[in-house]
């Protein structure tokens, strides 16, 4: 882990509870997609079938909240802000947008929300919007891990 | 005969018990007519324009039925 990782883990109280939450987020948005997986896999399955890249989807939610919760630094918040708009893109993009098939994608459009979806849409966007709120709470930190000191010491002070 | 377009079931008014009922999907996934009674009747359908054919029940009444694969996606067939 590097310095600035370090610097900016969470331990505040506060911190840990969004820690928790984008953990949870990423939790529940791997949970429902693999509870989806198999139905999705036999109603859509050319090239890699649409089952298992929920598959996929799942592991890698749950890999990057594993991380949000042992690490809990700016690169497992990165990581879950890209997870969870990403998958929050693809589900809005597939529910409003007739994309075909393309490569090992198969065509995935569903015209509809389900309670599932719903709940996998909302987590997904609770876990971007949390984590982005870290990752710009923590920016100032950044700099100052970098270099600039918060609060520079004047030389020939008596805390020099 | 039943088709399927949008993720939705169009279903004729009734049919008569034993009739041949065919199912057309014209959607771009899979779908499935399951009757929620368990064995009354349940076919997969191909998407881009897939059919099947199942029989109906020869008893009259109402048959809920659903896609395995979508839960938000069911329909009535009944029977008379």
């Amino acid at each position: 882990m590097s310095t600035t990782d370090q610097a900016h883990k969470s331990t505040s109280p506060p911190r840990l509870v969004v820690r928790g939450l984008v953990a949870l987020a990423l939790l529940v948005d791997a949970v429902v997609h693999l509870h989806l997986a198999p139905g999705y896999q036999l109603s859509a399955p050319s090239g890699f079938g649409a089952g298992n890249l929920f598959r996929l989807e799942a592991a890698v939610a749950l890999a990057v909240a594993v991380l949000v919760l042992v690490r809990g630094n700016r690169s497992s918040y990165a990581a879950a802000f890209l997870v969870g708009l990403s998958a929050l893109g693809a589900v809005l993009l597939y529910r409003y947008v007739n994309v075909p098939a393309l490569g090992p994608l198969p065509a995935m459009y569903e015209p509809l929300w389900s309670t599932e979806k719903i709940l996998s849409a909302v987590a997904e966007a609770f876990a971007a919007v949390l984590a982005a709120a870290m990752l710009i709470s923590t920016s100032g930190k950044t700099r100052t891990a970098t270099g600039i000191p918060a609060n520079p010491v004047r030389r020939g002070s008596p805390n020099a | 005969m039943i088709t399927i377009s949008n993720f939705m079931y169009s279903v004729p008014a009734s049919v008569a018990p034993g009739t041949k009922v065919t199912v057309k999907n014209l959607d771009s996934q899979n779908h499935t007519v399951t009757s929620t009674m368990h064995g009354a009747f349940d076919v997969k359908v191909t998407a881009d324009g897939g059919t099947a054919t199942f029989t109906a029940p020869t008893k009259p009444g109402s048959y809920k039925f659903v896609c395995t694969f979508h839960a938000n996606m069911m329909g009535t067939l009944v029977v008379k």
